[in-house]
């Protein structure tokens, strides 16, 4: 590689390179591929994530709850008041067999049938124990599966909660001083830095995202730069050039893989940058601060893990794009590379996940893992310099296996018709066909 | 060292289809060029014109047999021989997305012109063919002819001595075919060496010095207009294609 960039195939790989580049970015579909999609997806995502589950949230917020209270003890009385206090809450009568004192399997009966046709959203009743005169067993009954139910039932507890607090709190108070049982109070310490937590976050989330990128990144290009030249009918055109061939393919390769790199970066970018700007002060308000910060030293190696992997998805996709001679042929080809490279990675979402040598050699799956992990802070030397060597011996066999094909003069040339499979079918019939490969 | 800017030996090309089998689309094509004249390829569709010429343009590699540009192999020395030619067909469309100017530039730095003189030969370019209004214009904004005149800019962007126009007429209006043809007599007077290839007869006779006459992918004749009239008999090269391609036909069916 070093002797192919030196000299003139030097020059004029970065010359081919550069019109490739300058040319893409006059393009609108690799506009919005490499630079828009990337940027937009995770601010435009979180918006209608947030603003969905906002809406939704206050429109159940702003339902009544229609509730019944059956068989309630004359003693707790008070639980009615606090109810009636709750603008949210409307009491609705019991059946009356209910409200006289009947046992559960009644109010299952009446309010169970009420709750089900949606005539009432939840149901309070008491049972009283056997153990002791006078206990009971505060029972609210609701339909998890009907959102407006399970929001009264959750309201009925909550009021009951703080009821049955106050009771016990006054019970507690005649029997010993305040100033004992506050001797036994309950914290939770968490260990974690608010970046710590910011990190796990981004970690389950970031590689998928960053890995279907990547790929979203490649594929348009990869199928321009080949299957584009033919449609355009630019092909032979470039083919008069002075270059060499592998010149020209490894121009086309480079061009692919940095506008892959470059989707991938401005992926990760932008869903750190969202994530901390949109979701950082959502969850503000819980017990834990969460930050989404990478970490400075761990750049490098997510900018390594983006051009690995933009490097073999793009020589995975140029492989066989070489093979169309039209942009539909092209993502007909592409498209299957395009799933096959995201769909491992979809499995890596279990929390506790780490690079293993294992993982290392199996190629896409080991890049996300690493920007897992790079994520994370952590970085496991050995598995990692595993990856790099995996993915950097995957590119060299996919770009000897893409210029091997390419000599093939039918290939070359956009009169070969098929796919890969074809080529390898009528290659390996020995005799079928008289050799045509062109110098390189 | 070969006096002969282009020459062939036995070049031939086959190829296979599943259908049809084999196809021999040139057969033993051999033929030079002499230094600053137009050579012309007169054939039907389907003669093997095309083909000959994207063998030493090397798009296409010869089955059998070699050609070579100022004695550069088109077998061992495909770059040393694109360096030399500039090819200009009517399936070599310009990049779109580019501009006149970048892609002058282009081609003449990838074609080996020495970077000091890359940007004093775009702009000499722009201005011998008038498109500096539009220089900076996208391609795929420009007309048919705009496009046309950059296609002769980019295949003569790197001063090659040796220049391959394969049909180039085809597709253009009469206004637009007549200036193209102005431009190849033009560069004949530069010194370059062309090779035409066209179907159409008033051209051949109009352009070349020598024409060769291919049918099913052999030269059957190559002389000059007048050899060629001298031989048949006939005035008109219409009547001497058909004389030649109908002799060529007997001997053929003879054979079988």
């Amino acid at each position: 590689m070093t002797r192919i960039l030196a000299g003139a195939a030097g020059r004029e790989i970065r010359h081919l390179y550069l019109a490739e580049l300058r040319g893409a970015f006059r393009e609108r579909n690799v506009v919005i591929n490499t630079v828009l999609l990337p940027v937009l997806l995770y601010p435009v995502l979180l918006w209608v994530l947030i603003n969905g589950i906002l809406l939704v949230r206050g429109q159940a917020e702003k339902l009544e709850s229609r509730v019944a209270v059956a068989s309630l003890p004359a003693e707790h009385r008070g639980i009615l008041e606090r109810l009636a206090e709750n603008e949210r809450i409307a009491i609705e009568p019991a059946a009356d067999g209910a409200a006289a004192g009947a046992r559960r399997e009644t109010l299952a009966d009446d309010v169970e049938t009420r709750i089900a046709a949606g005539d009432l959203d939840a149901a309070l009743g008491f049972e009283p124990l056997a153990e002791r005169a006078g206990d009971f067993r505060a029972v609210v009954v609701h339909d998890s599966a009907r959102e407006a139910s399970a929001n009264a039932g959750t309201r009925l507890l909550d009021v009951l909660r703080a009821y049955r607090d106050d009771w016990l709190r006054t019970r507690a108070a005649a029997l010993v001083e305040p100033a004992e049982w506050d001797g036994f109070r309950l914290e939770r310490a968490n260990l974690a830095t608010s970046a710590q937590m910011g990190a796990m976050i981004l970690g389950l989330i970031a590689p998928l995202y960053f890995v279907i990128m990547v790929a979203v990144g490649c594929m348009y290009p990869a199928v321009d730069a080949t299957a584009g030249e033919h449609e355009r009918g630019t092909w032979e055109t470039t083919l008069t050039l002075a270059a060499s061939r592998l010149s020209i393919v490894t121009a086309k390769y480079l061009y692919v893989t940095t506008l892959g790199f470059i989707a991938g970066v401005l992926n990760l970018t932008a869903m750190t940058l969202s994530l901390g700007s949109v979701l950082a002060p959502m969850m503000a308000g819980d017990q834990e601060r969460v930050g989404f910060q990478v970490p400075w030293t761990m750049l490098p190696w997510l900018l390594l893990g983006a051009l690995l992997l933009a490097g073999s998805i793009a020589a995975a996709m140029m492989m066989v794009a070489v093979f169309a001679r039209s942009f539909r042929e092209g993502q007909a080809l592409v498209t299957p590379v395009y799933l096959l490279s995201f769909l491992p990675v979809l499995f890596l979402g279990r929390e506790g996940l780490e690079l293993t040598p294992a993982l290392a050699v199996i190629p896409v799956v080991n890049v996300a893992m690493l920007v897992r992990e790079v994520l994370g802070g952590s970085l496991p030397w050995g598995p990692a310099a595993l990856t790099v060597g995996v993915e950097l011996a995957l590119i060299a066999v996919l770009l000897a296996v893409a210029s091997r094909v390419i000599r093939h003069e039918d290939v070359l040339t956009g009169s070969f018709i098929g796919g890969p499979m074809t080529f390898l079918r009528q290659r390996m019939r020995r005799g079928s066909r008289p050799p045509a490969e062109v110098s390189p | 060292m070969s006096e002969a800017p282009v020459r062939t030996a036995g070049l031939s090309k086959s190829f296979w289809e599943a259908s049809r089998g084999r196809i021999d689309a040139v057969a033993d094509v051999t033929f030079s060029c002499r230094p600053g004249e137009i050579f012309g390829f007169l054939g039907a569709n389907g003669a093997g014109k095309t083909t000959t010429l994207r063998m030493l343009a090397t798009i296409l590699s010869p089955t059998a047999g070699d050609a070579w540009i100022y004695d550069h192999s088109v077998l061992r020395e495909p770059q040393e021989v694109r360096r030399c030619l500039g090819f200009y067909s009517a399936s070599t469309a310009l990049y779109p997305r580019l501009t006149a100017a970048e892609t002058l530039e282009l081609f003449a730095r990838i074609n080996g012109l020495p970077e000091p003189r890359v940007r004093a030969r775009r702009d000499e370019l722009i201005a011998r063919f008038g498109i500096g209004k539009y220089a900076d214009a996208r391609i795929e904004k420009l007309s048919t002819g705009m496009k046309q005149k950059v296609s002769i800019a980019r295949t003569i962007a790197h001063d090659p001595p040796v220049l391959v126009f394969d049909e180039p007429t085809v597709g253009l209006d009469v206004l637009n075919a007549i200036e193209l043809q102005k431009v190849i007599a033009e560069l004949r007077s530069e010194g370059k060496t062309i090779l035409f290839s066209t179907h159409i007869m008033s051209e051949a006779e109009r352009l070349c010095d020598r024409i060769a006459i291919i049918h099913q992918g052999r030269i059957h004749a190559c002389d000059s207009l007048e050899g060629l009239r001298a031989r048949t008999g006939l005035h008109y090269l219409e009547d001497i294609f058909v004389r030649i391609v109908g002799e060529a036909d007997a001997l053929h069916a003879e054979a079988v």
